[in-house]
């Protein structure tokens, strides 16, 4: 437990201390960086409000993860089976993530409108990019001799491709996976910001609007923990799945 | 002996400057935005040279948020800050060690804005209806106090952020809080759009001044006199942009190349009436606008009003 958990919790720690000193040291003013113990103590103080907040975002998180998937992966596989296809979406596939969301905040509000549809399509436009690459680059990587193999034997493209394909590409659609849902609060956040009636973007924007800096602080410090909280459910059940790999 | 000449000599060079004229002294300060024609007075202050005859140079800085420039002045990052009356009670309010020293505008640039021809010609007329704000924490307060004070009923506030032109456009919303009446107004009708507005002012919302110049409350204490010298010569500068209209925003334009010219002339057509006519606070007008504040909401303890206005 300790060795497992040890060094990132001392981190974390010594990233507080050295925070608190700076900031008590340095004399920085609480309303433009307030103490790790100020942000602290309103994380618990007001969870009951970031609580509410976080079941906003965290559902568009969610949804949007389910999004990115249900596009991500019939995108790869037609990519990866037809190279026309490939070379097709290839271009817009990175430069989808050249626009900054930011400046398609505003566009996607006026489709999907103010309420969690822009979010979702928001949060599933920046975790889909890395899995659809990453699940790409896992089926390429099946080596050729296999692939003559299930030739021979007569497979049919289907069972290559659930039996062969899909095995060696999880790794990587696993860590496409985690890559996607530690970014995943940024789509969802910045779309709360464009205009939304909650979540936890929209409790910063009002927080700071009502110069409460410490409350900005301590919904960033909620994001941090539920993406923190993705990023481990997603290692455990990529342990589940892929047992073969350890 | 060569040593002691060059001490002499510099020396003779330390004292020479104490006979040229004195070194302006050096103002930083920070917009509430990035450059408009609200802030047309400020650079004709500048470039007209009133401020470098009171000694002053001063430079002008552009927020990533429009409540940097409060932030940074409290914290002596920076010495003067363009804000809005109301964010400055609240940061007041909140603590924030920061007084109003000068005033740019001196009555709400935000509106109640709507399109002509959807049957509103009365506030009353949004009842039932869909009504954005621009800043939640603060308009959407003004919203529920402005409804409260008209008579609109059974509304549903949204937040639009900042997509205020293409929610009005595309009809998700009747109405929109928040909006400023010299610029947005302009950039509807730029696409085509007929805005009409609700001023706050004559509907039961007190009277405020839409921008002021803020200090940190240290910054204002040590250097008081530099202060009261530029907010003179930005008091020189409203005077000399309502005389001379034209010719300011030429200045301006001289100032601030990138900005988009035919927008930015009509905006200032709509601004010149609401400049300052003068440095000197309301206090009377402070008071009832801390007043409404602390009822409707918006602030939760009282704003130190004595501290807190440092004006003419």
């Amino acid at each position: 437990m300790i060795r497992r958990y040890g060094p990132s919790l001392f981190m974390i720690l010594l990233l507080c201390l050295s925070w608190e000193t700076a900031v008590r040291t340095l004399d920085v003013p609480w309303y433009i960086l307030p103490p790790p113990s100020q942000a602290l103590r309103t994380a618990i103080l007001r969870s009951p409000l970031l609580l509410s907040h976080s079941f906003v975002t965290g559902g568009e998180i969610l949804l949007g993860i389910a999004l990115a998937l249900a596009l991500a992966v019939p995108l790869a596989v037609a990519m990866f089976f037809s190279p026309v296809l490939d070379r097709a979406f290839a271009p817009f596939l990175v430069a989808s993530q050249a626009i900054p969301v930011f400046a398609l905040a505003p566009l996607l509000i006026v489709w999907f409108g103010y309420g969690i549809g822009s979010k979702v399509v928001m949060a599933a436009i920046v975790i889909f990019f890395p899995i659809t690459v990453n699940l790409l680059q896992g089926f390429r990587s099946c080596p050729q001799e296999l692939r003559t193999l299930f030739r021979l034997m007569e497979a049919s493209p289907w069972t290559m491709l659930r039996r062969l394909y899909w095995p060696f590409a999880l790794p990587y659609f696993f860590s496409g996976l985690r890559v996607g849902v530690s970014v995943a609060t940024i789509g969802a956040v910045i779309g709360e910001w464009v205009g939304s009636q909650k979540g936890l973007g929209y409790l910063m924007i009002q927080a700071n609007a009502r110069m409460s800096v410490d409350l900005v602080f301590a919904a960033i410090l909620w994001l941090s923990v539920m993406g923190l909280a993705l990023w481990t459910l997603v290692g455990r059940i990529e342990k589940r799945i892929v047992r073969w790999k350890n | 002996m060569r040593k002691v000449l060059a001490l002499l000599a510099l020396a003779l060079f330390a004292a020479l400057p104490v006979h040229a004229a004195p070194a302006a002294e050096k103002l930083t300060v920070m917009l509430d935005w990035f450059p408009n024609v609200d802030h047309v007075p400020l650079f004709v202050a500048r470039d007209r040279g009133f401020l470098k005859d009171a000694g002053i140079e001063v430079e002008y800085l552009s927020p990533s948020e429009t409540s940097d420039a409060l932030k940074l002045a409290a914290a002596g990052q920076v010495d003067l800050a363009v804000g809005y009356q109301p964010q400055t009670i609240v940061a007041a309010s909140a603590g924030i060690p920061v007084c109003a020293v000068g005033r740019l505008v001196e009555h709400p640039l935000s509106t109640l804005l709507f399109l002509k021809g959807k049957g509103i010609e009365k506030p009353s007329d949004l009842s039932g209806k869909k009504i954005g704000y621009t800043v939640p924490g603060m308009m959407d307060i003004l919203l529920k106090a402005f409804a409260e004070r008209n008579g609109i009923a059974n509304y549903e506030a949204v937040n639009v952020g900042f997509t205020i032109v293409p929610a009005l456009a595309a009809g998700t919303v009747d109405a929109i809080m928040g909006p400023f009446k010299n610029y947005e107004t302009v950039e509807l009708e730029h696409k085509g759009l007929a805005p009409q507005w609700f001023e706050l002012e004559k509907h039961g919302i007190p009277d405020y001044d839409e921008l002021i110049i803020v200090a940190g409350k240290n910054a204002y204490t040590a250097r008081k006199a530099v202060i009261r010298r530029f907010t003179e010569c930005l008091g020189k500068g409203i005077a000399w942009t309502k005389a001379h209209p034209r010719e300011a925003l030429e200045l301006y334009f001289a100032a601030v190349p990138e900005a988009p010219r035919e927008m930015e002339r009509e905006a200032f057509a709509r601004t010149l009436p609401q400049y300052a006519s003068s440095q000197r606070f309301d206090r009377k007008g402070w008071e009832t606008f801390a007043a409404f504040a602390k009822q409707s909401g918006l602030i939760e303890r009282e704003a130190p009003l004595d501290d807190l206005l440092q004006g003419e």
